[in-house]
């Protein structure tokens, strides 16, 4: 931890906003990510992050200083996260239904935008096909570089269920890959008008 | 053959032994299903890598500012309406006990109701009257006040009461106006 980051820690705790402040402004693209990457639509992850600052902001005396800001925060995004997908299930509103929003500044040109978001979007595909706390788990692994111990103590699981969770999203994913390609060229052939569609 | 453990081993990311590597791919040169499993795999790892953390849009933080702002501004009318909620059940408490007091005095005192009824009306004509002598006495002040203070007395009174009325407002502007708790 930085020291600059102990001293906005210590200030935050002690009540101060504008320390606090500055936890947002190091931390939003972390949390901003993991959100986006659970909910796979930029509004809702803009809400969901800001509702984790809230949080997080609300709870920070309970915050034990003697581990990570940065997973305590992502634990509080991701449990959030799994919560808002959970709720939007029981109003059956599918993953595919809701809108694809596209994230701000991707890339420089238009060519690499438009392969930035085609990329996004299989991201956000692959993601769909694993349960709540398995996505968690795997942008916990793959974006923030949690270890083990670390994804287990944010999503209140043991060590090994979080390495059965991730060995059993890994195979999912792997094997949605094949039916998403073919499902992705097709779309493409037509968008592109190819004369067999 | 069985797919096991290497399917297992594909997707393990923890590095493998020299001899279990070799059997791995011993596997992978003869078993189709789990060579294409392999290399979807990487397909997907590959992508993760590409696809990096994605940001909010600009300003994301004076956002939060504001939407911190709203909930504490909610916050703080909550515990406005709590505490009027507390203050009208605590006088109406003592206003019901105050109320039971007496009527159990009244039991107490009078013989019968008539006479507790009675000496109530006479209690209430009591007041009436001591409002209309103190109507009477500001009437009198009305009209001698003007004649004994000075009409300096008079502006130093109108100075008084309006500076008064402006800390009053500064006190209410205090309390009601939410403060920014953050930069």
């Amino acid at each position: 931890m930085q020291e600059k980051e102990v001293e906005w820690l210590t200030k935050a705790q002690a009540g101060d906003g504008d320390a606090f402040g500055q936890l947002v402004e190091t931390y939003q693209i972390p949390v901003f990510n993991l959100c986006y990457r659970m909910l796979g639509n930029a509004q809702e992850a803009e809400d969901a992050a800001q509702e984790t600052f809230l949080r997080a902001y609300n709870s920070m005396k309970s915050y034990d200083r003697q581990k990570p800001f940065s997973t305590w925060l992502l634990s509080i995004a991701a449990h959030y996260s799994i919560d808002q997908i959970r709720r939007r299930r029981m109003t059956l509103v599918p993953f595919e239904a809701l809108p694809y929003q596209d994230l701000p500044d991707l890339a420089p040109t238009p060519e690499a935008a438009v392969t930035k978001i085609e990329e996004q979007r299989r991201v956000r595909d692959l993601l769909e096909t694993l349960s709540p706390t398995d996505r968690a788990a795997v942008v916990m692994y793959y974006w923030h570089d949690l270890s083990y111990t670390q994804i287990a103590e944010a999503l209140d699981l043991t060590e090994s269920a979080v390495k059965s969770r991730l060995h059993r999203a890994r195979v999912e994913m792997a094997k949605s890959w094949t039916y998403q390609s073919s499902r992705h060229s097709i779309q493409e052939r037509s968008q592109n008008g190819s004369p067999a569609f | 053959m069985g797919h096991q453990p290497f399917k297992t081993w594909l997707f393990s990311e923890e590095p493998l032994e020299p001899d279990q590597e070799a059997a791995l791919q011993a596997h992978l040169d003869s078993c189709e299903s789990c060579r294409s499993l392999s290399a979807d795999w990487v397909e997907v790892r590959n992508l993760f890598t590409r696809s990096g953390p994605v940001g909010p849009a600009p300003g994301f933080p004076t956002r939060w500012q504001a939407r911190l702002a709203v909930q504490e501004s909610k916050a703080r009318r909550e515990i406005e309406q709590e505490v009027n909620i507390l203050f009208i059940g605590v006088t109406s408490g003592i206003a019901l006990i105050l109320l039971m007091a007496i009527l159990a005095a009244g039991i107490i005192i009078f013989d019968s109701p008539s006479q507790y009824l009675m000496t109530g009306l006479y209690s209430l004509g009591n007041i009436i009257n001591s409002l209309k002598a103190f109507e009477n006495i500001l009437v009198v002040m009305a009209q001698v006040l003007p004649g004994v203070v000075p009409a300096s007395g008079w502006i130093v009174f109108i100075v008084l009461v309006s500076l008064l009325g402006v800390a009053w407002t500064y006190v209410l502007q205090k309390i009601l106006v939410p403060r920014r708790t953050t930069s």
